[in-house]
């Protein structure tokens, strides 16, 4: 069950490089100045959040070298409003498996979780849920591979 | 498993796991839910509910995320939901829609018992389908 380890630089180079990918012509900002945006006017109802979902699937799809299936959306918590949490669930279109679903025991009791969430605020935050997408679908996917499926 | 029984399941998870209130009601809530849409109101006690009542019925438990989901203004009182096997990690909500677009979830309007009952429904359809597909 072998996968590759991305480094850090490895994932800001396919952020940066994903962010290249989704914009568009007349939008020439970078993605920090975005990030600036998006943290001053994270409550702001018409300013798009959707650039980082969009940077993060982009990122993971490029080192992974797949596509997946998404579900992401960011996460309301009252009375606070939207305070940057973003939460994804990333299935395989082939055999409809959930790659972001975990498992553990706690009290002799078993949870699951389906999703990965992470507070994206800079981006050293994309880096990490990236990181943390990578961890829960690499291994995933090595399970797969060895299972035959 | 007949619709009154249930809708009877619905109102005992609700009253004794999700609002752990013996005088609380399944139907009240949506009635309120539905005639006031106040922001205040725990809207996600709904699909919790459904959940849970397909775990208990289904004597299994699934992975679950739910997402209540809003307009500019307030919830519209569609729920959607993501329910994985936690034995052979599949999402049993994937499906192709119509127009050929590949999506997660499984969306539900539940304003009634009756809508909170269909959607009981379908997900057990689904989760007996996946134990079939297994045997």
């Amino acid at each position: 069950m072998e996968f590759k380890n991305f480094s850090d630089d490895e994932i800001r180079q396919a952020l940066t490089a994903a962010w290249q990918d989704i914009l568009e012509e007349e939008e020439a900002v970078s993605l920090e100045e975005y990030l600036r945006q998006y943290r001053k006017y994270l409550d702001d109802p018409d300013f798009s959040i959707d650039g980082v979902p969009q940077v993060v699937i982009r990122a993971v799809e490029r080192l992974v070298g797949r596509q997946f299936v998404w579900h992401w959306e960011p996460v309301y918590r009252q009375p606070d409003g939207f305070t940057g949490e973003f939460s994804f669930i990333a299935v395989d279109p082939e055999t409809q498996r959930c790659l972001t679903f975990k498992e553990w025991n706690y009290n002799n009791q078993v949870f699951h979780s389906i999703n990965v969430s992470v507070t994206v605020l800079y981006f050293e935050d994309l880096v990490l849920l990236v990181r943390k997408l990578l961890g829960a679908i690499l291994p995933a996917l090595a399970l797969m591979k060895s299972a035959g499926r | 498993m007949e619709r009154e029984r249930i809708a009877q399941v619905l109102d005992e998870v609700f009253r004794d796991e999700i609002a752990g209130d013996p005088e609380a009601s399944f139907e009240e809530f949506l009635t309120d839910f539905r005639e006031m849409r106040d922001p205040e109101t725990p809207v996600y006690w709904i699909p919790d509910t459904v959940a849970a009542v397909v775990d208990k019925i289904s004597g299994r438990y699934f992975g679950w995320h739910v997402e209540a989901l809003r307009d500019e203004f307030s919830y519209t009182g569609e729920f959607m939901f993501i329910m994985v096997d936690p034995k052979t990690h599949k999402c049993l909500t994937a499906h192709t829609t119509a127009g050929g677009y590949c999506t997660v979830g499984v969306i539900f309007a539940i304003l009634t018992v009756q809508d909170a009952v269909d959607a009981v429904q379908y997900l057990l359809k689904l989760a007996n389908r996946e134990v079939r597909n297994n045997a």
